[in-house]
């Protein structure tokens, strides 16, 4: 049994590296297909001449050739050097560039993560024991009509009537100039970061209540269920004991690919509240064409995101000796 | 009830925490915040953006700087300077005020000078922010004394007046910092700590955060005296909602943002009856144009050009966007009325008004006839023809888009069809040649930015290539004559390299609750170099000015004092909220 863990643990690492190595060569064809560099507008503005211009192009990689170029990057990542390339756009290591964010993004995002998959499971699991009531109707109408509102159009009216009208919380969510101590600088970030943090949790909220709520239901139909209830059983029990349970690995693996997730940022929802997080960096850099810091960001999600997926699998590989097997 | 308790307990608990830890209001004087768009670095040598100027102007010094009307430089940290000739060379000595103090208490000195001029020769490629006209033809640094320093530069010199003009952008630097590898250890590195941006200006570095704010505090040793304003802090903004809803809240009271046309008058809706609120507004330097690309057929033939001028109304079409005071008629010679006497105004319907019939008879004349009756003209040898139009540059909101439609509609017109590109991608189709006709925006800072149509210049996309240009530009950079310049916006107009759309009125807010003594600069708009500074050409030396200064901080400080009373209860409010959210799902829970 032992054996079977380890050899198929083995394959999954295996198995997700060619993943990874597979991902980073996609965002870098894509990369070097759009045309363009960072030093573009400097030439158009007539700043540098045709020969600095080039120059620089060749200083930085950019007439590297398609191979050159997508070796150097992966040796970089293989090696963990790529954080301290430099990128062009700001002349500065990857590293400083995205430390500073990385804080930001996570603390950002894994609020609204675990307040809004707390908020659609607990609602999911209500709508679905509360099934073809008025009630549950509803939620689900209601959230459906959620569902579709865009976050930066939600991010604009929460800024617009939280902010603005009531002037309850801030426009800007860079925190507080002098936090006096950590307890007041964690109600200032909170204080900073609430209308963010309802923005994006809104997504997370929907998509779990619908899922669960939908697995729920599905489940309730089983024979199983039906004969523990006629045992007598309280529904409660029968849900946390057995129906939860059933249902667990899929939600395991919805959960894990969101974490992943987690430290790419909201791109939308910095935008809209002006967030200085992932998000914002790999989108200008993206538009600068700035190589390396899109490669770099896009490596950490990627790791991270194959990471919990595979942390994810090995778990219920280790619960449910079905899947192991094959 | 257990938990109930517990739960009130834990909300009592924060309030009580929250309401004994008031924020740390600015008590000490005043504090301004003003709003800047996102910028790459604050390196005052590679900065590329106007938003890290605007900051950057506050903590160095030029040389020589523009004074107040925008339109004439003055002296900044040289105190005079003078242009002499010897044999073919010409030698410009600058000399510095003495006393000049940097931020670190050490002294601006002609050592200074020669060292922040020969790094930026030593790389101009890197250090984009200073005009190169500066290093064109340098051919020697001297330091003569402590405050004296002398350029020898060849024949190849730009003009006295252009020289003086390009110095306004060379912010001088510390050699001492900047020599110091621990503190910069690479200059063309992107600077953003407090001990690295060490200028001589008016305003010192106290604490940056990338992509959040910049604060600034006052520095007590400036030459021309402490300025007004304590504090002022640059917070990083990217959204002109954003800017209109936090000026009008006061929480903003001013930035780098305008409005114009139906946006501005949506704002001064939301502002009205708000003495507090003042908007102020210029003509903007930029100008608009609808381009042609000169590599491609038959864009580069005068003929066509000139019926496409014919067919187009731009007044009308500028006026249904900007209103009637939106927004000035371009002129078909590039500079606009901004540039004094260097502008030749030209405005379109002058050269070229809008005559649809003369246009339809060109086109004829050139073979573009509509050969297969589905009401477009087909090119002469028979082929479908449609003019592939780029319009949106990302960020923008000069309504280049509804522009670029109503251009197609007057096309139409007279029988051409026009694709409009709204994609996001402008800069690179831009850069690539591959568009046909393109609304693009400059913004000439200078009457030797007219180097932009010389035929070798890379900043030359539309490609026009015009030998008596080439020369006539040669000479003009060299004389510095306008009558040169009026002769190079002739030849623009003649060949209509481009069709003049407008110069862009724009207006922007500001706040005059917490400060009064707002001075634009029609250069920078707004967040000039002379804000924040009170009136620096005042004699501030006197004892009976310094009081009068005082008197009036001290009558602002009530104002001030309550509106940070005000923030504290938004402060409140939004924790206390919180706390509601976090303690209901424990109430509500089944007993």
């Amino acid at each position: 049994m032992a054996r079977g863990m380890v050899s198929y643990t083995l394959a999954k690492i295996a198995h997700r590296l060619l993943t990874l190595i597979f991902v980073i060569l996609i965002i870098y064809t894509l990369l070097r297909l759009a045309p363009g560099t960072p030093f573009d507008q400097y030439l158009y503005q007539g700043k540098i001449t045709e020969a600095q211009y080039e120059a620089l192009l060749k200083e930085w990689g950019y007439r590297d050739s398609f191979l050159v170029g997508a070796a150097k990057m992966l040796y970089g990542m293989a090696t963990f050097s790529l954080f301290k390339m430099k990128s062009p756009v700001y002349n500065k290591p990857i590293i400083d560039l995205i430390s500073v964010r990385l804080p930001y993004t996570l603390s950002l995002v894994t609020a609204a993560y675990f307040f809004g998959a707390m908020l659609g499971m607990i609602l999911g699991l209500y709508c679905a024991r509360n099934r073809g009531t008025l009630k549950e109707s509803a939620i689900i109408w209601i959230t459906l009509g959620i569902r579709s509102l865009p976050v930066f159009w939600l991010g604009m009216v929460l800024l617009y009537v939280f902010a603005f009208k009531l002037g309850l919380f801030p426009f800007l969510t860079s925190s507080e100039l002098h936090p006096r101590n950590v307890f007041h600088h964690m109600i200032d970030w909170l204080w900073h970061s609430l209308l963010p943090i309802i923005a994006l949790s809104k997504i997370y909220a929907v998509s779990y209540l619908l899922t669960i709520r939908n697995m729920v239901s599905e489940e309730y139909t089983n024979d199983y269920v039906v004969s523990f209830r006629a045992m007598g059983l309280r529904e409660d029990y029968i849900i946390e004991r057995y129906v939860l349970r059933s249902i667990m690995p899929p939600i395991i693996t919805m959960m894990a690919i969101d974490l992943g997730f987690l430290f790419g940022g909201a791109v939308v929802t910095e935008t809209v509240f002006n967030y200085p997080g992932m998000g914002t960096l790999i989108y200008t850099a993206i538009w600068n064409k700035d190589y390396p810091v899109v490669l770099a960001s896009f490596y950490i999600i990627a790791v991270a995101v194959i990471l919990a997926i595979t942390i994810a699998e090995i778990t219920y590989a280790y619960l449910d000796p079905r899947i192991r097997r094959g | 009830m257990n938990r109930k308790g517990l739960s009130l307990l834990l909300a009592v608990l924060f309030l009580s925490s929250i309401a004994a830890a008031p924020r740390v209001s600015a008590s000490a004087g005043t504090e301004l915040v003003l709003a800047v768009g996102k910028w790459k670095t604050l390196n005052p040598l590679t900065s590329s953006t106007v938003y890290s100027n605007v900051i950057l102007d506050k903590v160095y010094e030029p040389l020589i700087r523009w004074d107040k009307s925008g339109t004439k430089v003055t002296s900044a940290l040289a105190e005079k300077w003078e242009f002499k000739k010897e044999g073919d060379n010409k030698v410009l000595t600058f000399h510095l005020r003495k006393g000049v103090k940097w931020h670190d208490g050490k002294e601006v000195t002609a050592e200074d000078v020669k060292f922040t001029i020969e790094l930026f020769k030593s790389n101009p490629a890197k250090f984009v922010n200073p005009d190169t006209l500066i290093i064109n033809g340098l051919q020697e640094v001297k330091v003569v004394d402590k405050y004296t320093v002398q350029l020898v530069y060849n024949q190849s010199a730009a003009a006295d007046k252009f020289l003086e003009m390009a110095f306004t952008t060379l912010y001088i630097v510390p050699k001492h910092i900047w020599e110091d590898k621990n503190i910069i250890s690479d200059p063309t590195a992107s600077l953003d700590k407090p001990e690295q941006l060490v200028g001589c200006g008016p305003f010192k570095v106290a604490e940056i955060k990338p992509g959040e704010y910049v604060k600034l505090q006052a520095f007590k040793d400036y030459y021309l005296g402490k300025p007004e304003v304590d504090t002022a802090i640059f917070k990083v903004l990217t959204d002109k909602n954003q800017f209109a809803m936090m000026v009008a809240n006061g929480e903003l009271d001013a930035g780098y943002f305008y409005f114009f046309g139906k946006y501005l008058k949506e704002f001064e809706n939301m502002v009205s009856g708000d003495p507090n609120v003042k908007i102020y507004r210029a003509a903007s330097k930029s100008t608009h144009l609808l381009a042609f690309n000169f590599k491609k057929w038959p864009y580069n033939d005068l003929k066509f050009r000139k019926a496409i001028a014919y067919a187009l109304p731009v007044d009308k079409i500028v006026q249904k966007y900007y209103g009637t005071d939106g927004a000035k008629a371009g002129s078909m010679g590039f500079l606009g009325p901004f540039f004094g006497e260097y502008c030749k105004y030209m405005p379109k319907e002058k050269v070229y008004p809008y005559d649809p019939d003369k246009a339809k008879e060109i086109l004829d004349e050139l073979g573009f006839k509509d050969v297969n009756g589905d009401g477009y003209r087909e090119t002469p040898d028979g082929k479908p023809f449609k003019i592939y139009l780029l319009t949106r540059a990302p960020g923008d909101s000069f309504f280049r888009d509804a522009i670029g439609d109503e251009i197609a509609n007057y096309l139409k017109d007279v029988g051409i069809k026009v694709d409009v590109d709204k994609a996001g991608d402008y800069w690179d189709k831009w850069g690539a040649g591959s568009w046909d006709m393109a609304i693009v925006g400059f913004v000439p800072h200078k009457p030797t930015d007219l180097i932009w149509f010389t035929s070798d210049n890379p900043g030359n996309r539309v490609g026009f290539s015009n030998k008596t240009y080439d020369e006539t530009f040669e000479e003009f950079q060299r004389t510095g004559d306008p009558a040169l310049a009026h002769k190079l916006e002739e030849i623009l107009a003649n060949n209509v390299v481009f069709i003049a759309l407008y110069h862009p009125i724009v207006a922007t807010p500001y706040r005059v609750d917490r400060y009064k003594d707002w001075a634009p600069n029609p250069r920078f708009l707004t967040l000039g170099y002379w804000s924040l500074l009170g009136n620096p050409e005042k004699p501030t030396t006197t004892t009976s000015s310094e009081k009068s200064s005082t008197t009036t901080s001290s009558s602002k400080t009530p104002s001030s004092s309550t509106s940070t009373t005000k923030k504290g209860e938004k402060g409140l409010c939004g924790p206390a909220a919180l706390v509601l959210f976090a303690v209901l799902p424990l109430l509500k829970r089944r007993r």
